[in-house]
């Protein structure tokens, strides 16, 4: 599914800054079809860097990228994914039909299988009955869970959710684990990014730590734990404090 | 591709059409058209061309201000707010962004006109209809068309370089700026070249036609001098002329912008 | 105790907005009393390329601005102004309005009643306006008439009123009185040629029979008149300048100066043969 082998990225140097930003340096992991990947790492460790480097949204400076075996520059193979981003916004003054019927046409759904299919997961996200309201007026729970169903809406083989649980209270953080398992359960590869390191050690099959743009571990979820200590968090601390 | 550019188009336009600020202008732009007979007592002779050129001035306005106070902005504002990554999450790609968002933005500018046209329309035969004929003798209604189109043809042609601009530049602030500056290099060039054509040699006249490629003469659409004119006497060789030039353009700016967008990171 | 200390500051912030308004209202009056509004003064208007330039599509609207500034600032001057103060700037705004837009025709009606009775600086400014109307609107006959009329009345230029009034009749739709209107001052100013010209013209077009008997008796005049001027000119081809009375003309250039008719006399000012009226 998605193959990311040595990528280095570099943020220009800004006013006032010394040296440009080294995001990634020399990062490389593989997700297979089926897999479910975790991605985790502080913040600034390069999480999201790797995902917009998928998403063909910023460009490596070196290294490889290959996305259903392509380089991701081509859209089509946007129709085969869905994204979360870490913080789902769109524009204000739509509804949330509005944006599931762009999020259909623009994967040449026809009109009747994406009513059906914005039901099924807008009433499974508990949006149904908001759907003709304006986006501008949900809370930020509402937007996360409008942009799940965004991103599920054309059945994608594979799902990239970045900080999935983000903005949501306990009953809706729950909400969405299941979903997630079930769609684990259907065959989906999943590439999750997440703080929460519970929610990665109960959904993952593998995990890699990114700290300051270097992979500090690619492996397992058991891997990691037994190699490094008790639990999934002080194996991550142990990991990053024996780097420092 | 025609497919996700008008489905792109479709949200850019109904988000803009529910915004405050531009329902709002729209209200504003009527209001000001319709008390255009106002205007016209400052007139004791040429009141239909006054009028006219009242009423075309406030679609101009109105048209200005949707340019530089929304559409410099639209791109920037999905930049900003992270709803780039949404839209562009899905298979579409960068040009086909930028092609939407153009035809969206064009579709509310012509919605603009469109409303404001037919009012500016009807005041002008409210005023004629209220004044002896000697005040306002004639209103052609195929010339009210053309300078419509002209008007919008120009205005289609900034929404043009605002989109390039804004493929080139992050931030709405800088694409306001190269949007201005280029709006009043596109104002002044005419009256540069008018000059120089008197006194300059021919090396000058020439940079100042290549100028005139790049930064393009609205003189050559404005015809709202022609809307008290008599019947359709107008030469309609030039006219397509001066039409095809601005569509082909709009095809090469907005191309521009594709390309350029295509090349950037999204930071 | 608490509803006490909000209270206190309720009425705390309350004097302190009075007080700042109150402040505010004094400074302004101050201010005001200080004032000398300067009603009589048109303030100059930018040069006209760079109203242009900054007006684009808006330059007939800038153009009709223009007017309007000048004809609030005429509505409001008193008499006791005197036009020197202002007339150049006023000029100024209308030049530069009907550069903006040539075809409005407000803008030449005002600068025609506001320029020309001041001075002869003023009226070939207002002519200077009313050329570029009379390109810019070949419809209306008004404007040459107007530059006509300043050049006969004002500027006493006989020729170039002729012509002015010559353009003005030729417009469609133009009094047939401009005409004959023309040629009698093109006689005025001594070019009986010229007036006859035109009178010939106007009688090839006119139907209306007692009009062209009208046309018919001022060109028998004209013709009388031309005579002399003939007889002028051999008169100056055989002695190398003109004479400086008529009667050195007879007999040997004419026989006798020529009664011209009831509606005219010659008359022989500045070394010019010129038809006036009695």
């Amino acid at each position: 599914m998605i193959a990311f082998e040595n990528i280095h990225k570099s943020y220009s140097r800004q006013v006032g800054e010394k040296s440009a930003h080294v995001a990634l340096n020399g990062v490389s992991f593989r997700l297979g079809q089926g897999e479910t990947l975790g991605l985790i790492g502080a913040n600034g460790a390069g999480k999201s860097t790797s995902i917009r480097l998928i998403l063909d949204f910023i460009r490596p400076d070196q290294g490889k990228i290959l996305l259903f075996g392509e380089p991701p520059g081509n859209p089509a193979q946007r129709r085969r994914l869905g994204y979360l981003p870490e913080v789902p916004s769109f524009p204000p003054n739509l509804t949330c039909m509005d944006v599931m019927r762009f999020a259909g046409d623009s994967c040449h759904m026809n009109r009747a299988s994406m009513h059906t299919a914005a039901e099924k997961w807008l009433t499974r996200l508990g949006l149904w009955d908001s759907r003709k309201r304006l986006l501008r007026g949900f809370s930020k729970g509402m937007r996360q869970r409008a942009s799940f169903a965004m991103a599920l809406l054309h059945d994608p083989e594979l799902l990239i959710l970045d900080e999935p649980m983000s903005g949501l209270d306990p009953i809706g953080r729950a909400e969405i684990v299941d979903l997630i398992r079930e769609l684990k359960a259907e065959g989906k590869s999943v590439l999750f990014c997440s703080h929460l390191l519970n929610d990665v050690e109960r959904l993952v099959d593998k995990v890699i730590v990114l700290h300051q743009g270097e992979a500090l571990f690619h492996g397992s979820v058991d891997e990691l734990v037994t190699s490094r200590g008790q639990s999934m968090e002080d194996a991550f601390l142990g990991l990053v404090k024996g780097r420092a | 591709m025609l497919h996700r550019v008008i489905a792109l188009a479709r949200i850019m336009f109904l988000d803009g059409v529910r915004r405050h600020a531009l329902i709002g202008l729209v209200a504003l732009a009527m209001a000001a058209e319709a008390f255009g007979f106002l205007f016209m007592d400052f007139f004791g002779r040429d009141v239909g061309r006054a009028s006219s050129d009242y009423l075309f001035s406030v679609m101009w306005m109105a048209g200005l201000i949707f340019l530089f106070f929304h559409a410099v902005q639209v791109i920037s504002w999905d930049e900003e707010r992270g709803a780039i990554y949404a839209l562009l999450s899905r298979p579409i790609s960068r040009g086909e962004y930028v092609l939407g968002v153009f035809f969206g933005l064009a579709a509310l500018l012509t919605a603009l006109l469109l409303l404001l046209g037919p009012v500016a329309y009807l005041t002008l035969l409210w005023i004629k209809q209220s004044l002896n004929e000697v005040y306002f003798p004639v209103l052609s209604s195929g010339h009210f068309i053309l300078a419509w189109a002209g008007l919008l043809a120009m205005q289609i042609v900034i929404l043009a370089a605002i989109m390039l601009f804004s493929g080139l530049v992050r931030g709405g602030f800088p694409v306001l700026l190269l949007s201005a500056s280029y709006f009043g290099i596109c104002s002044g060039l005419p009256v540069v070249r008018a000059s120089a054509a008197q006194h300059d040699g021919q090396a000058t006249n020439l940079l100042l036609q290549v100028m005139t490629a790049l930064f393009p003469d609205f003189d050559r659409l404005d015809f709202k001098d022609e809307v008290l004119s008599e019947v359709l006497s107008l030469d309609m060789t030039p006219i397509l002329t001066n039409f095809s030039v601005l569509i082909l353009y709009i095809c090469v700016m907005v191309s521009l912008a594709c390309w350029f967008y295509g090349k950037r990171d999204l930071q | 105790m608490l509803v006490l200390r909000e209270k206190g500051f309720a009425v705390k912030s309350a004097l302190w907005l009075a007080s700042v308004i109150m402040a505010y209202t004094l400074v302004f009056l101050l201010q005001e009393s200080h004032v000398k509004h300067a009603q009589y003064e048109l303030e100059p208007t930018l040069p006209v390329q760079l109203q242009q330039a900054s007006l684009g599509y808006l330059h007939q609207l800038g153009a009709e601005m223009l007017h309007i500034k000048a004809a609030v600032f005429l509505g409001g001057i008193r008499s006791a102004v005197a036009p020197e103060t202002y007339v150049d700037n006023l000029a100024d705004h209308f030049d530069i309005a009907t550069t903006l837009h040539p075809k409005l025709l407000d803008i030449y009606y005002l600068a025609e009643s506001s320029l020309s009775w001041i001075g002869n600086d003023s009226v070939r400014r207002a002519n200077h306006v009313l050329d570029k109307g009379a390109r810019a609107r070949p419809d209306q006959w008004v404007l040459p008439f107007f530059a006509g009329f300043n050049s006969f009345y004002y500027l006493k230029e006989h020729d170039a009123a002729a012509e002015h009034l010559q353009r003005a009749a030729a417009v469609e739709g133009a009094p047939r009185w401009i005409g004959h209107l023309a040629s009698v001052i093109a006689g005025r100013g001594g070019d009986i040629y010229g007036g006859l010209i035109w009178l010939k013209a106007m009688l090839a077009d006119e139907e209306d029979q007692e009009v062209r008997e009208f046309y018919e008796k001022d060109i028998r005049m004209f013709e009388n008149a031309l005579t002399v001027q003939q007889a002028l000119e051999q008169y100056e081809q055989r002695h190398g300048a003109l004479p400086s009375t008529l009667d050195q003309l007879v007999p040997e250039f004419v026989p006798a100066i020529p009664d011209v008719g009831p509606g005219f006399r010659l008359a022989y000012e500045d070394q010019a043969l010129r038809m006036v009226r009695p």
